[in-house]
């Protein structure tokens, strides 16, 4: 009997807990992993942020420097033409001859290929001698230049830089023009700008960078596609033009760093100025090139974080269940616990906090285990205990019921048998009134009838001495002891107590007992037993009558035959012998009273101990048997 | 760079990193070389076309199919060629000289071509503007022509201003005329002999003795050009100091040559061509012009002429070959 266990038709952790513990592994798995994915996505996001604006600037930086160099190279270009034609006006044209100016000029034009056509002006602005390398050459033309700026401004600043013109609609030119001290004249050179194109191609800006040069006046004057500037291409609908010229710092803001080139393409521009010329000298990468290791780095980053993720996915998924299976099993030891299996115990070894917890949870058990058992003991005490009390009270009831029957039994009885002795009393009282209002008073009457008065008084109070011994014997259920005893000397004892009956009436016992019979029994029972029995026969036997008393043993049972003398029994007699208050037909020889209650008890005694009892009659006339049967005391040694 | 640029190039990367370039396989296109001379003396120039044409990254045989088609000096011939070639479809046209530029701009109004012309392109009517073609039509002029006088007082500096000196012109090239207009603003008595077959060249020379001819300028024609070993040959035969537009006679024997660099130009053309193929528009792509000259100088050939190379001359050679 198990007052705790508590019936519940679910299984122990069948369908539904898995449910619940996938539920936690994901929310685990997934908390771990939008935490690092916060982590790194944050991390990734503001690196990448960091990393863009430095790369940008250090890009712009590096371009700004690629632009200065650019321009550091034209200034050269400029500068050594001009100082190969300062050169020519180092000496008066007056003093040299006109073979050796052609021959200078010859050698000149061979040294410095940009320079398409020199003039040698004199000091009063008269053209003594030009050559070109597409006309042939022309001496003493006297032309006079004296007004115009080429002349004007290379005398006064010692040189001069012509506005960027166009030969033939396409060929960019420009005149330089130099002066020497004093009257030494000025030497005019027009300067095919082509050959910029040589400089600011050489200029390498990463592998698709490249450089350009823009006049004062925003007219283009290099490129690498040269037919950006054969078309005499306007750069001042770019915008790092149109801000460079306004006066935009060489290095520009982030956000305006990224332009449009010729082409629209974008590109990542920078500008630097070119010395005294005023011109620009821009410097531009594509962005994809400019950016490409920023992307690389963006890719990288990318991957990174996708494998960082993986990991984190992994490593929660293994945290998760390292996790979650200790907590199942906790969670299963527990269920069981919690159905009543105390002897569970969970075994966790995960050295933690759990395998701490799966400790507390087995001590609990261990506790539960103890008092649970402490209370099955209890109940099964009490429960003894209340047994025995429930067979008490049935036992008892049982006898009320018993008490019950008999007393409305025996109020019947008393009812219907106690009333003809009564009624003798009430009869012969009459007749005794009537007897003693008779004159002269008859005494021998009078005797007889107080004598019958006093016998019916004597049987009445033997029937209810007999009735209350039987009541008491029946209702109150006497026990019987049950000691071991020879029924052969407890005959002996009867016959004994008999003896002055048997006297009386002068009748002759017989009693043939062999051996000691040992039965277990109650002596006083058996003994009121045979006695009643022996009184029967005493009073149904003939004065001068034999009685025959035979004990045997026959197999596991004691017999014990009383054989009167007497009428005997008829058949009617047979069937009411040992109900109570019966009366034979037989009537006592000896004019004995009789309560009809005497059988009935004998018969209680003889079934309280285990036995039967029997009559027989051999015929009317021919007396009768009664018999006993007892069981043998079991360790009695067996005849048989 | 801005915020959304970079979440553009995060996006940008992880949507990229799948894509797979699949190329169609297009038809490899056609560039026709049309000539008007023959195919052995030409190799320089048609080598400096295919490193034109592989500096825009064009590989022939593989990216691009190369055909010539040469006259054999037989410029009556090109209209022929260039129709044929035009009947094929070709990408773009590259033709080599006035007669052949002219030949293709007659052929087709549609299909790019590319020139190389000895003279003024606008002068002979192949474009309208040098900056601005406008038409289906640019190139490389050398203006060549130009140069005629140049090289005469080359020659006086070298022989003397009253020597004869002749000037030798393909009546068949259309500058020809221009040609003669130079020599005569010159102001100069010249000598004009005409040559289109080996034959004339041959008379040409021939003729000379008898003209008092003491000097010659050949003029720039790819049937010269194509020829020049005859006439260099024949310029010792007769012992005739001759200077050329091209260096490729000097290399071979010729005395001088002043004017520009014809396999640069030839390398141009073929950049031109690479450019149409890329997609560019031939309208959209300026004439370009020599603006390096060089004097070559062949001082074995001057000895064996007997000449004495003046100082001025020598100073200005930037090629001298001893």
């Amino acid at each position: 009997l198990n007052f705790f266990s508590r019936k519940r038709d679910a299984p122990v952790g069948a369908a539904d807990p898995p449910r619940m513990l996938r539920g936690l592994f994901l929310k685990y798995v997934a908390f771990f992993v939008t935490v690092v994915f916060v982590a790194l996505f944050t991390n990734g996001v503001f690196e990448l942020q960091f990393s863009v604006r430095d790369y940008t600037g250090f890009s712009i930086r590096v371009q700004r420097a690629h632009a200065e160099g650019a321009a550091a190279k034209i200034s050269q270009f400029v500068t050594e033409l001009e100082s190969q034609l300062g050169w020519t006006t180092q000496v008066p044209w007056r003093v040299n001859t006109l073979d050796e100016w052609r021959y200078d000029m010859a050698r000149l034009l061979r040294q410095v290929p940009a320079i398409t056509e020199i003039a040698r002006v004199d000091a009063d602005g008269r053209e003594q001698f030009r050559v070109s390398r597409i006309a042939p050459a022309v001496v003493g033309s006297l032309i006079d230049v004296s007004q115009e700026p080429k002349f004007r401004e290379a005398v006064a600043n010692k040189v001069y830089y012509g506005p960027v013109y166009f030969l033939r609609e396409s060929e960019p030119y420009m005149t330089l023009a130099s002066a020497g001290g004093g009257d030494t004249g000025v030497s005019i050179a027009e300067v095919n700008l082509k050959f910029i194109r040589d400089v600011v191609t050489q200029i390498e800006v990463g592998k698709r960078g490249y450089a350009y040069l823009v006049d004062a006046q925003g007219r283009l004057i290099a490129h690498p596609d040269l037919s950006l500037v054969l078309r005499n291409t306007d750069s001042l609908r770019l915008r790092q033009v149109q801000a460079a010229r306004a006066g935009a710092p060489p290095v520009p803001p982030d956000e305006e760093s990224v332009v449009e080139n010729f082409q629209g393409r974008q590109v990542l521009a920078a500008y630097a100025p070119v010395g005294p010329l005023g011109w620009l000298v821009f410097v531009e990468l594509p962005v994809e090139e400019a950016f490409a290791p920023l992307e690389a780095a963006i890719h990288r980053s990318v991957w990174l974080f996708l494998a960082a993720l993986i990991l984190a996915s992994l490593a929660g998924l293994f945290l998760a269940r390292r996790m979650v299976v200790p907590i199942r099993a906790l969670r299963l030891g527990a269920a069981r616990i919690g159905h009543g299996d105390f002897r569970q115990r969970i075994s966790l070894k995960t050295r933690d906090e759990l395998e701490a917890l799966a400790n507390q949870f087995n001590d609990m058990a261990g506790q539960l285990q103890e008092s649970h058992a402490d209370l099955e003991n209890k109940v099964t005490v009490r429960t003894s205990e209340l047994t025995l009390a429930n067979q008490r009270l049935s036992e008892q009831w049982e006898r009320l019921q018993r008490v019950d029957a008999f007393k409305n039994e025996i109020l019947g009885k008393v009812a219907h048998d106690l009333k003809n002795p009564m009624a003798v009393i009430m009869g012969r009282a009459e007749l005794l009134t009537e007897l003693m209002a008779m004159a002269p008073l008859q005494r021998d009457k009078v005797d007889l009838q107080v004598k019958q008065i006093r016998e019916a008084g004597q049987r009445l109070i033997d029937m209810i001495n007999s009735l209350l011994a039987d009541a008491m014997a029946d209702a109150l259920d006497i026990s019987i002891r049950r000691v071991p005893l020879d029924l052969a000397n407890l005959v002996e004892e009867v016959v004994e107590g008999s003896r002055p009956l048997l006297d009386k009436k002068e009748q002759r016992i017989v009693v043939s007992a062999g051996e000691p019979l040992l039965v277990t029994g109650d002596h006083d029972r058996l003994h009121e037993a045979i006695d009643n029995l022996l009184s029967n026969a005493i009073k149904y036997s003939p004065t001068g009558g034999k009685i025959e008393i035979t004990l045997a043993r026959e197999g596991h049972e004691v017999f014990l035959r009383i054989h009167d003398s007497g009428p005997g029994l008829t058949a009617d007699d047979m069937s009411r012998l040992f109900g109570r208050f019966q009366r034979l037909s037989a009537k006592p020889t000896g004019g004995e009273s009789s309560t009809g209650l005497g059988l009935s008890i004998v018969k209680r005694i003889v079934e309280l101990h285990g036995g039967r009892i029997s009559a027989d009659s051999l015929g009317p006339g021919r007396g009768s048997v009664f018999t006993i049967a007892l069981p043998v005391q079991p360790d009695a040694p067996s005849v048989a | 760079m801005r915020r959304r640029d970079i979440i553009g190039l995060l996006g940008g990367a992880a949507i990229a990193m799948p894509r797979i370039a699949r190329a169609q396989p297009l038809p490899i296109p056609l560039v026709g070389f049309v000539a008007g001379t023959s195919a052995d003396e030409y190799n320089p120039m048609t080598a400096a076309f295919q490193r034109g044409l592989n500096e825009r990254g064009y590989v022939v045989d593989r990216t691009v199919r190369l055909e010539y088609l040469w006259a054999e000096g037989r410029y009556d011939r090109l209209p022929a060629l260039m129709s044929d070639l035009v009947a094929r479809r070709p990408a773009v046209i590259a033709a080599a000289g006035n007669s052949a530029a002219l030949a293709a701009k007659a052929a087709t109004t549609t299909i790019p071509i590319v020139f190389t012309c000895g003279d003024d392109p606008i002068g002979i009517g192949l474009v309208a503007s040098l900056n601005r073609p406008g038409a289906n039509l640019t190139g490389v002029s050398f203006f060549a022509t130009a140069l005629i006088a140049k090289r005469l007082e080359l020659m006086r500096e070298l022989l003397g201003e009253g020597a004869v000196v002749a000037v030798l012109i393909n009546p068949d090239n259309p500058t020809m005329g221009r040609a003669i207009e130079r020599i005569a603003a010159t102001g100069q008595q010249l000598a004009v002999l005409q040559a289109k077959s080996e034959a004339d060249i041959d008379a040409a020379f021939a003729s000379m003795p008898q003209r008092g001819v003491r000097g010659l300028i050949v003029t720039a024609d790819p049937f010269f050009t194509g020829r020049r070993h005859q006439i260099i040959a024949l310029a010792a035969h007769h012992a005739v100091p001759t200077v050329y537009e091209w260096r490729e006679f000097v290399a071979a024997g010729g005395l001088m040559s002043y004017g520009s660099v014809l396999t640069d130009g030839y390398r141009l053309q073929g950049v031109f061509a690479g450019q149409i193929l890329d997609g560019a528009k031939p309208a959209d792509l300026p004439v370009i012009q020599p603006a390096k000259f060089e004097l070559v100088l062949n001082l074995k050939t001057a000895r064996s002429l007997g000449l004495a190379v003046p100082r001025l001359v020598r100073v200005r050679a930037d090629e001298v070959i001893d």
